[in-house]
């Protein structure tokens, strides 16, 4: 890779200390993003994508703690940052946007005062600041952002919100957007458009994205790289069109054998089984072996190790020669996926 | 079996439901303030004249965005509401005006899946009381068969007797859908509303459920009503597919053609912004800009001409009619793509 | 086959005990409780004094081996005077208590679900009440009907009611566009069935909660009104009464003050306890 890594997350270890038990969400968690691309994060829900994409901004709900690991923005390691040093980097350098905008943006408060708080120790005079906000809310595609500076939240439709909440983000211009499930509570023509934009924002400023999200399709369409979570460990980690067309790993097989497509009408469905484990008794060994078809003893004994099994594509499973024979859903010749990568 | 749901026979099929011209609004709260400077009566206009047919054995699939209406017509044609206008027709009974035990009587022919499993389920009452609630009250099965009853609607459901003392709460998502759906199916309903049963779910029981739902359906023999905001849901489960927008249906017919080949310009514009599971075609050009307008001021004419590419002068005027522009294909636009 | 019937009722309830006993707050009120009740229904067993006897040979004696909490300005033992004035306000707690509840429950019910004009009168009404400041209201009433235990329960009866309805009703609000109860509208289950099945288990939890602690509040009420000499008519002992004798020897007499209030101390400690652990469990249950 010629690219620069913008961040590396190392070994990260969130867990949520309970009186009685610990859940670990996140559980040694490892992977870069490059500058000026999006990083996926997919996994159902439970699986430790939106707590490793909240660690990275330290914006963890209590009892949640980052336990271990380190988080290297530019070189510099966040978790062993301070209050004050952390909110030099939140908003300014790594700005996040949520799956709901009406819980995250404040209901009491005009959009023109939220957007201010983006830029409020800089020195910008009040008309600055306006015009400043107008020309974000522009960017992120509201109609007459002049009048609609001055409403409230409420007054928004929730694609709106969605976009004006990407303009807070945005404020500062930040080098990262973590974006936690953005279009999860939005219709499809709406996340199609957030969708886009977030794309035409991320080549105008010249971020990386990580987008968190459960829907393959939005993977599909977005991201240059995916990791695939399960249980609070990265099982699969690749680029985008070999996950889709050469996926190594059971469980990422598994998912999309249960995608319902209209090529598979009137057969049935090969869902996954039973449900995903309980993050405070994980089993011994591979978290996914209860549910996988290709399972055997040493998997319900020994985790494995995560691995290189082609270059650049990294799988976690004790069966490297089984999981060669997956088939994806699409259909790529052997050289154009080495160009891709 | 192979494809049963392709081939399903609607020329010689018989009509569950009749749904004529039927119409739910719901007033806006109307204040002192209000009536002392008289101001006009508002109203949520959810539903919109609406005729449709639900044929015995067919999966008719209800597509639209959030806030189109389609929960509720789902509920008008249950009875849930009070229907501002139309006519229910269910098994050839008139049900629009039914009240109190007449209506009671008729509920057990029609149930309602909920979308979200996690508040559809009263958390104080175990899985076996829940459905002996059910079996009692509409005297499906005499008092000393109901324990036998319940374990043969729960391994039908995929659950087992185990479960039956135990409270919603001790559940995971897709266990609860499978308790909602053997509370639905306790009281052997004919028609099954199934109100986006599985997007709460995660991909992996997801399938789970789908796979349920069609089981049941082929063992069944059920009529059901399939409500979902994912396309490739609908695509996979549904025979036929009727498009909501703003209150209205747009367009209805067999589901793939209706997907294959869109005649109204809305569900065309539904099937491109559903994204693709190819990282190797990206379209990079939206799909469609704007929202939908409120159900409160709705637009004149077409209710989709302000987003509308192909619109023009007689769209902002008159209302299209759903009429039928092939054999089974219905389309509420005045100038249906081809 | 019967038996199974009865077997998934009964873990409900060994569930329910077992939640109960490992809840700390929980035990430790009810011990309380159970304490203060075996007082008020065996006082003789505890005291073997008279209550009321007055004895002009030990006046204002101190606390020592005869009389445990020493006696008052007639003589009388505090010690009995205490225990036997349990009955008395364990009576103006509970039956002060259980009669608004079940009003205001079934009114909060009523109101919650149905809305409307029945809703409207009794939200006004409630309104007006409420404007009051308690113990004035309290105070009013009781001038109205005249002093005496009997009316203490009436004005307590009167006032008691609001809160209950108001915590129910909101609930109920919720509960009513709840999907559960969607359900069961679908169901077709009669407005009966679904207000005291499926609502009213779901809403009770709250009104529970305040009841213990509502049970403090009217005993402190009636105790109250002993005070300013409307409630309980000596020489019935009351605490409140008791106290209120005891505010004018205060300086050199302080045991005649101390030990009722005391005892109406820990006993409402133990109601607030019992109330605080039934909110956790009710609270852990209803996941």
């Amino acid at each position: 890779m010629e690219k620069e890594k913008l961040l590396e997350v190392k070994d990260l270890k969130t867990y949520f200390l309970l009186r009685d038990e610990t859940v670990k969400a996140v559980d040694g968690v490892s992977f870069d993003v490059y500058e000026g691309e999006t990083f996926g994060l997919v996994g159902e829900s439970g699986c430790g994508k939106s707590q490793t994409c909240r660690s990275i901004l330290k914006l963890l709900k209590r009892p949640g703690e980052i336990v271990g690991g380190e988080i290297l923005y530019k070189g510099q390691d966040i978790v062993k940052m301070n209050k004050d040093e952390i909110r030099n980097i939140r908003g300014k350098e790594i700005s996040i946007i949520f799956q709901e905008p009406m819980t995250s943006l404040n209901p009491v408060l005009k959009i023109k005062t939220q957007m201010f708080e983006a830029f409020h120790d800089t020195k910008m005079s009040k008309q600055e600041k306006l015009d400043k906000a107008i020309e974000l809310l522009k960017l992120v595609g509201i109609p007459s952002p002049e009048s609609r500076i001055e409403e409230y939240t409420h007054q928004f439709s929730g694609g709106m919100r969605q976009r004006a909440m990407i303009a807070c983000a945005l404020g500062a211009r930040p080098k990262l957007l973590l974006a936690d499930e953005p279009t999860t509570a939005l219709d499809v023509t709406i996340q199609d458009q957030i969708l886009k934009l977030i794309n035409s924002l991320k080549d105008e400023l010249k971020m990386s994205v990580i987008l968190v999200t459960h829907d393959l399709g939005v993977v599909a369409q977005m991201c240059d790289r995916v990791a695939v979570m399960y249980a609070g460990i990265i099982v699969e980690m690749t680029d985008t069109v070999t996950l889709f067309s050469k996926p190594r790993h059971p469980y990422t097989y598994a998912l999309m054998g249960s995608l319902p497509d209209q090529s598979k009408r009137g057969s049935r469905l090969e869902p996954i089984t039973g449900a995903p484990p309980n993050l405070s008794k994980l089993p011994p060994g591979c978290p996914f072996a209860p549910r996988c078809k290709y399972v055997e003893d040493i998997c319900r004994q020994e985790r494995p190790e995560i691995f290189e099994i082609e270059p650049g594509h990294l799988t976690r499973c004790h069966f490297p020669e089984k999981v060669r024979s997956f088939t994806g859903i699409i259909d790529v010749p052997e050289q154009e996926v080495g160009n891709n990568g | 079996m192979d494809d049963m749901r392709m081939n399903f026979d609607y020329e010689h099929g018989e009509k569950l439901v009749e749904v004529k011209d039927l119409s739910m609004w719901f007033p806006m709260k109307y204040g002192v303030t209000d009536f002392i400077t008289r101001k006009e009566h508002r109203f949520v206009k959810a539903v919109n004249n609406v005729y449709l047919d639900i044929y015995k054995g067919e999966n008719l699939g209800l597509v639209g965005e959030s806030g189109c209406g389609k929960s509720t017509l789902a509920r008008s044609i249950i009875r849930l509401y009070k229907p501002t206008g139309g006519r229910i027709i269910l098994d050839g009974k008139d049900i629009t005006e039914l009240e109190g035990e007449a209506l009671r009587l008729e509920r057990p022919k029609m149930q309602y899946i909920f979308q979200d499993p996690y508040s559809s389920l009263n958390p104080r009452m175990s899985v076996y009381e829940t459905i002996e609630e059910m079996l009692l009250f509409h005297k499906i099965c005499p008092e000393e068969e109901v324990p036998d009853r319940v374990k043969e609607i729960l391994e039908m459901c995929g659950l087992s007797m185990e479960v039956a003392d135990r409270f919603p709460g001790e559940f995971s998502g897709g266990q609860r859908q499978r308790i909602g759906i053997a509370r639905s199916l306790s009281v052997n309903p004919k028609l099954v509303i199934a109100d986006e049963p599985v997007s709460a779910l995660d991909v992996s029981i997801q399938a789970q459920i789908i796979n349920l739902l069609g089981d049941l359906q082929r063992s069944l023999n059920l009529t059901i009503l399939f409500i979902s905001h994912d396309l490739r849901v609908v695509k996979y489960i549904t025979h036929r597919v009727a498009v909501m927008y703003l209150g209205g249906i747009v367009e209805l017919g067999r589901t793939n053609e209706v997907f294959d080949h869109p005649y109204h310009p809305y569900t065309q514009v539904l099937t491109k912004a559903a994204p693709l599971l190819d990282p190797t075609n990206r379209t990079r050009e939206y799909a469609i800009e704007g929202e939908p307008p409120s159900p409160i001021n709705m637009p004149n004419g077409c209710r989709f001409n302000p987003r509308c590419p192909f619109c023009q002068e007689i769209c902002t005027r008159e209302v299209p009619e759903l009429r039928e522009v092939a054999p089974g294909r219905h389309v509420a636009c005045h100038f249906p793509l081809q | 086959m019967e038996t199974s019937n009865k077997k998934f009722r009964k873990r409900k309830k060994q569930d329910t005990f077992k939640m109960m006993i490992r809840n700390k707050s929980f035990v430790a009120g009810s011990v309380i409780v159970f304490i203060v009740l075996l007082l008020a229904l065996f006082p003789g067993a505890f005291a073997k004094q008279d209550p009321i006897e007055l004895n002009p040979t030990a006046i204002f004696a101190p606390p020592g081996a005869e009389h445990h909490f020493g006696t008052d300005n007639y003589g009388r033992d505090i010690y009995a005077r205490v225990i036997y004035a349990t009955r008395i306000d364990l009576q103006l707690g509970i039956f002060g208590v259980s009669i608004p509840f079940v009003i205001g429950t079934i009114l909060g019910l009523l109101t919650g679900y149905y809305g409307g004009l029945l809703d409207t009168i009794i939200m006004r009404i409630l309104d007006v009440m409420m404007a009051f400041p308690f113990t004035i209201l309290m105070i009013a009433i009781m001038a109205v009907l005249g002093s005496g235990i009997k009316n203490t329960y009436i004005a307590i009866w009167l006032t008691g009611w609001m809160t209950f309805c108001r915590l129910v009703r909101s609930e109920t609000m919720v509960a009513k566009n709840s999907e559960y109860v969607m359900a069961a509208k679908v169901a077709g289950f009669s407005d009966r069935r679904i207000l005291l099945r499926h609502v009213l288990p779901n809403v009770i939890s709250s009104a529970v909660v305040y009841l213990a602690s509502d049970i403090v509040m009217c005993m402190l009420t009636g105790a109250s009104m002993s005070f300013l000499g409307l409630g309980v008519q000596p020489p019935t002992p009351e605490w409140g009464s008791i106290l209120s004798t005891g505010r004018g020897f205060i300086s050199f007499a302080p045991w005649i003050t101390i030990f009722p209030g005391l005892f109406l101390s820990i006993t409402g400690i133990g109601f607030s306890l019992m109330g605080d652990g039934l909110t956790d469990f009710l609270r852990t249950k209803g996941r």
